[in-house]
């Protein structure tokens, strides 16, 4: 690549900017084809005729678009995502105090999947085409066919039930815990409650493996394949004849290359999670984003809808940038 | 053709795929067919466990839901409501993305630039949530969730096209065949199409069980198909509700839904290692 690294950057960004910019026109367009008159959609079936009103006049709804979509742009700049007259808060603070819940989930589920998909991967590609490669390799395929939607009553059935464990929400309300950082498995800790902890992450695990089972199944297909490839390459074949040990030879030769491009797809794969985040939050009742977004659409809360999706667009546009410029920190050959 | 389909049902994949698939269809003609419930006939005989025999000639396979309704009847009803929805949408989906790609590679210029970019603002949103925001603006129902489906997955049919109609597109073949005076019609369809058709049809069948997915999630959340329509997600969603009560209605769409995305899946998996001799040798062990 004859480009400069900082130019290749300034690029990224840019795009990454072009893309949330893009999001946003769509959400105001939609946001403007509702039927009949948008304030009425906001405010919902029980809106009176002074908000009907004072939503008119805060949102500009009686004049042109485009100064409608400069209102909107200007509110979305300070942070203003609107209200929810159905919720009775600002979308920006119902979005704020789930969002944590859902990091958290994603978070564990995310480790969960790169732990278990990467090692499994090693395995079956060190036994290529033996039985243990054949097993793991159709369960990888099997895996990522399951639909959150079954995997998720499955675990619920076998956690919950089977097992008996407490399932659902993020921990036993009974628990009186101080937040810190909004994430539950640390500020359990840092009350010092140590029997609140294990009950949430008793009750974090199922849910998380709901998300991770099927991207595991990913992984450890790209890093059996990837290690492969990277096995029958040219600087693989000079180790051997420098009679380095197999050890050696795997880490710090094969895994540094195979495991980049499994980085990428890793980042792609954090859109595949927020979708089915929400399947998963609203099955174990998980009061994250996802759930927020299930809530509204049961209560028809346009402006809820609209946020979200727009907040979790933002997110996945920003973590595909870090990862693209992630990855040309890594891989030497893409610096140049 | 038929050599090549022989060829294709070397791989093991595609052979289950298929069969599974032909089961499942089999038994819901069969429960079309032949069912003595209806899949809206309400009764008393509320949540019985599987295999309960009922007061027909055939017992509740799957036992019955809170309402009384037969869930193996209802879940069989779902497997050709949700595949024939997943089928509408790639056939939408594909065919329009079919034709951007093709003009959007063929033409290039300020043409391809404005085709791409619109595809570009449709895919800075996470798909999903896409198809969530336009479903709950055009109000639910199930045409209306596949309308979201489809708008959303366009863009991956129309790069892909757009790719391989920019690799083909300064082939001597096609050069001759502009030289040789053909309209532009005629190369793109019958010497450029041929090339995008086997990766396109690939692509197709593994978006299959993503339409799937995304047909019975939308239902799930409230977005697609209404009561009492026999819809996967919609089935899984009324009965997470009372599942401490009772598994079943909840369990078996589920476990279908699976078998039905798992063998799309291995169909298109297969097909795609048959199409790419690289792959085919990798993926030798599991056939």
């Amino acid at each position: 690549m004859a480009k400069n690294i900082f130019q290749y950057i300034f690029y990224r960004i840019l795009q990454s900017i072009f893309s949330i910019f893009s999001a946003i026109v769509i959400v105001f367009i939609l946001s403007r084809v509702l039927p009949g008159n948008p304030a009425v959609a906001i405010l919902g079936p029980k809106a009176t005729q002074e908000n009907i009103e004072r939503v008119t006049r805060e949102w500009g709804l009686d004049k042109s678009y485009l100064e409608q979509f400069m209102i909107y742009i200007s509110r979305l700049l300070r942070g203003d995502l609107g209200d929810s007259y159905i919720m009775g808060y600002s979308v920006s603070r119902l979005i704020a105090e789930r969002l944590p819940a859902s990091f958290e989930l994603v978070i564990v589920a995310f480790i969960i999947s790169l732990v278990l998909g990467i090692s499994l991967g090693i395995l079956a590609a060190r036994k290529h085409e033996t039985k243990v490669d054949l097993i793991l390799t159709s369960l990888s395929v099997l895996s990522f066919s399951f639909p959150a939607l079954l995997l998720g009553v499955l675990l619920l059935l076998f956690f919950g039930i089977s097992l008996g464990l407490p399932v659902g929400g993020r921990i036993d309300p009974k628990y009186s815990i101080r937040i810190y950082t909004g994430f539950i498995l640390l500020d359990t800790l840092l009350n010092g409650n140590l029997s609140a902890f294990l009950d949430a992450f008793m009750r974090i695990i199922p849910p998380a493996l709901t998300l991770a089972i099927p991207l595991a199944g990913l992984l450890l297909k790209l890093s059996r394949n990837s290690v492969l490839e990277v096995m029958t390459q040219d600087f693989v074949r000079t180790a051997k004849m420098k009679k380095l040990s197999e050890k050696v030879i795997m880490y710090r030769h094969v895994l540094r290359n195979a495991l980049l491009p499994i980085i990428t797809i890793a980042g792609l794969y954090f859109a595949v999670l927020v979708t089915g985040d929400i399947v998963v939050e609203t099955i174990f009742a998980w009061p994250g984003l996802g759930r927020l977004i299930w809530e509204a659409v049961t209560l028809r809360d346009y402006m809820v809808i609209q946020g979200s999706v727009l907040v979790v667009s933002i997110i996945y546009i920003a973590v595909n940038a870090v990862v693209d410029i992630l990855y040309l920190y890594i891989d030497p050959r893409i610096r140049g | 053709m038929a050599k090549a389909f022989r060829e294709l049902l070397m791989v093991k994949r595609v052979i289950y795929g298929i069969a599974i698939l032909t089961l499942l269809t089999a038994l819901s003609l069969y429960v079309i067919l032949f069912s003595p419930f209806e899949y809206d006939q309400i009764s008393y005989n509320v949540r019985l466990p599987p295999l309960t025999r009922s007061d027909t000639t055939w017992p509740y396979i799957f036992g019955t839901d809170n309402l009384g309704r037969d869930v193996f009847t209802r879940t069989f009803y779902a497997f050709i409501l949700d595949v024939s929805c997943g089928l509408a949408i790639v056939t939408l989906s594909g065919l329009v993305g079919l034709v951007i790609g093709l003009i959007s590679g063929y033409l290039g210029g300020f043409v391809d630039l404005i085709l791409m970019r619109l595809m570009d603002i449709v895919i800075s949103i996470p798909g999903f949530m896409l198809a969530i925001a336009i479903a709950a603006v055009l109000g639910s129902n199930i045409v209306n969730a596949i309308l979201a489906v489809v708008i959303v997955t366009i863009p991956i049919y129309a790069r892909l096209v757009r790719s391989v109609v920019l690799s083909v597109k300064e082939s001597l073949f096609v050069l001759a065949a502009k030289e040789a005076g053909l309209s532009d019609v005629r190369i793109v369809t019958r010497h450029i199409l041929p090339h995008a058709i086997p990766i396109f049809i690939t692509q197709a069948t593994m978006e299959l069980s993503n339409a799937i997915i995304y047909i019975a999630a939308l239902s799930f959340i409230g977005l697609g198909a209404q009561e009492p329509t026999p819809e996967w997600g919609l089935m899984i969603s009324m009965a997470r509700r009372y599942i401490r009560e009772a598994w079943w209605p909840a369990l078996f769409p589920g476990l279908v839904m699976f078998l039905t995305v798992l063998s799309f899946n291995l169909i298109g998996d297969g097909l795609r290692d048959y199409l790419d001799p690289k792959k085919r040798l990798s993926f030798r062990v599991l056939g």
